[in-house]
């Protein structure tokens, strides 16, 4: 496995998305322009200019139209992804953490930070599409659909995903509470005490069903969206930063290491800058990928499975095609369950 | 200047299916003709429509102007990452760390005369008590090493080497000698392949290189300093014959009687000494 090193951003990543197809990847970083790569050669197709201040966060809808991006400079910007012009610009009154597309595409999401007075909330604004072509077929509203503000008794929101069909909002929050809100009216359904310390990353399973939550507290915690009933959980050495769920294998990536502020006293050794995989069902780490040399700041997986970024506070994206060790491992169990499968076919068709 | 006139290129079908490209060009004012072998390989590759069409947008902000392709200023191949997953992923790796410390320590760079330890000899704690003992022995047993010497030969000095002794290179096993005249470059064979510690592996399938050959075939003998598979020149594909370097010849002896006739990816193998190349 020979990784990508990209290295556009001159400043710690913030973000890393790839789109549906997983040939393009979407980065941002604390230097106020996001950049467009190609996954199969790390080549930079182009760049988003226009923020005034650190990116916090980027998406990509799923036609791979349009990209939104959420800065500290107060605003969150819509871009054509294909010719990198700001097509709209929504005015926030507070810093903008988090920005995602709903899977429609037909609405964002967008984590307004607590601070000045305003309790954070998250707002959802709605994208008017023309149902044929995909294109905006009039300018957004500058009103947002709704906006749910944070619960009472709440700490502000850190992080916020859609669930499959724009059905929930799932809202991780500082005091690391995860809660659930209705996708269509933002009202809210249930909450849960899930970790000790602030949520760093919400990301959901390839079907929406599920997601994976990642936390300061060096924990990261699979849970059903539907019943909020915690299903696994992934305990590291290191405070995390950000986790994924792979599709194709049974595996979670998660990636972390310690505060930004703590990284100039140690070794990049006892750092914990790594990649780790666990094992999705056993709750097994099975490996590591180094190579970072500052804390993992965001990890994605392509939704083919076949590839990996990570985004780091050294400033680089590594990108990683798997190799064919990724795709043969497998438990004892597993083999041993497939070898008596095969019997027993062997046995039937005699 | 009519010599500098340049033919038309001559392409000639070569019977195992690669072609010959003749053709001219002019440099600084001199002809030079180029021969190229070429095969071409067909290779159909389903991809998903958008993902074409995105392959052809044109570049954007600050790579407005870029080239096509990859700029090195941007994009940057990392090192080689090797992934081994598994449960068992921290002991195999410490247990890896250790082995590259013994091997980066050579074969023990300090041996004690009295113990064999990793230590000076001044410094060896048995000194008191064994101390006399070996040199005793040692003396009456008498040492193989200065008896080759005292022969002259370099023939008998070989395959005696007692630990702890000093043995020149030439006098050490599978040495030849640097001045005979069959041999015009002994120093260079040797850093080639040494030939006591490997194997010459046949009938493999041609499918197998050498990272599968390390992982799936000879993973239990330990740390493997070379593998080579023999390949094809032009067409790259491999002749079904690997030489392999093991660390020590007891390893590489346990591998022949291991390997020898074993069933590896459907063929059985053959495995057998690797003999010295035949000086042309």
């Amino acid at each position: 496995m020979r990784p990508i090193l990209l290295k556009g951003h001159e400043r710690s990543l913030t973000q890393v998305k790839f789109n549906r197809e997983g040939d393009l990847i979407f980065s941002c970083a604390k230097d106020s322009v996001a950049s467009v790569w190609y996954a199969i050669n790390g080549e930079r197709l182009g760049t988003f200019e226009g923020h005034q201040g650190t990116i916090w966060s980027i998406d990509v809808d799923k036609f791979t139209q349009y990209a939104v991006t959420g800065s500290a400079d107060f605003s969150i910007k819509l871009w054509d992804v294909q010719t990198g012009q700001n097509v709209y610009t929504w005015k926030t009154k507070t810093p903008v953490r988090r920005v995602e597309f709903a899977p429609s595409g037909d609405k964002i999401l967008a984590v307004l930070d607590g601070v000045m007075g305003y309790p954070g909330s998250v707002t959802v604004y709605e994208i008017p599409r023309d149902t044929q072509s995909h294109q905006l077929h009039q300018e957004p509203s500058e009103e947002p659909l709704f906006n749910i503000l944070t619960h009472e008794g709440f700490d502000m929101a850190a992080v916020a995903s859609w669930s499959f069909q724009d059905q929930y909002i799932a809202v991780g929050h500082k005091d690391g509470r995860v809660s659930k809100y209705d996708g269509a009216t933002g009202e809210f359904i249930d909450a849960l005490e899930l970790h000790t310390q602030s949520v760093s990353d919400i990301q959901f399973s390839p079907d929406g069903t599920y997601f994976i939550t990642s936390s300061r507290d060096s924990d990261a915690k699979l849970v059903d969206i539907e019943t909020l009933e915690v299903l696994k959980t992934y305990e590291t050495d290191c405070p995390l930063n950000s986790a994924c769920i792979t599709p194709l294998k049974q595996y979670v990536i998660l990636g972390g290491g310690q505060d930004a502020k703590d990284v100039t006293t140690t070794s990049s050794r006892e750092g914990k800058f790594e990649a780790r995989l666990y094992h999705k069902i056993f709750q097994d780490e099975i490996g590591r990928v180094k190579g970072h040399f500052g804390p993992l700041n965001y990890v994605a997986v392509s939704p083919q499975g076949t590839s990996y970024a990570s985004g780091g506070e050294d400033g680089f994206v590594r990108l990683h095609h798997f190799d064919k060790s990724y795709f043969d491992f497998k438990y004892d169990v597993e083999k041993s369950a497939e070898a008596q499968k095969h019997m027993q076919e062997l046995e039937s068709s005699a | 200047m009519s010599d500098l006139a340049i033919p038309a290129p001559v392409v000639v079908e070569n019977p195992d299916g690669t072609k010959t490209i003749v053709s001219y060009k002019i440099d600084n004012g001199k002809k030079f003709r180029v021969t190229q072998k070429v095969r071409e390989i067909k290779v159909t590759e389903k991809v998903n429509r958008s993902v074409a069409a995105r392959k052809n947008w044109h570049k954007f902000g600050a790579e407005r102007n870029s080239a096509p392709g990859p700029d090195y200023s941007t994009t940057q191949l990392g090192e080689e990452i090797v992934l081994r997953l598994g449960t068992q992923w921290r002991k195999i790796e410490e247990e890896e760390e250790q082995k590259a410390k013994e091997s980066k320590g050579g074969e023990k760079l300090i041996t004690c005369r009295i113990c064999g330890g990793n230590h000076y000899t001044m410094h060896c704690p048995f000194k008191e008590t064994m101390g006399d003992a070996t040199a005793a022995n040692g003396g009456a047993g008498g040492d193989p090493a200065v008896s080759g010497d005292a022969g002259g030969d370099s023939g008998s000095g070989e395959g005696e080497i007692v630990a702890g002794k000093y043995v020149p290179p030439s006098r050490r096993a599978g040495a030849r000698d640097p001045s005979s005249s069959n041999n015009f470059d002994a120093y260079r064979d040797q850093r080639e392949r040494d030939d006591a510690k490997t194997l010459k592996i046949m009938q493999l399938n041609e499918n197998a290189d050498e990272n599968t050959l390390r992982y799936e075939l000879l993973f239990p003998f330990g740390r493997i300093p070379k593998v080579v598979v023999v390949r094809n020149r032009e067409t790259g594909r491999s002749r079904g014959i690997a030489y392999v370097t093991f660390e020590t010849e007891e390893i590489a002896e346990t591998a022949l009687n291991f390997l020898n006739g074993r069933g590896f990816m459907n063929l059985i193998l053959n495995v057998d000494w690797s003999k010295p190349k035949v000086a042309a």
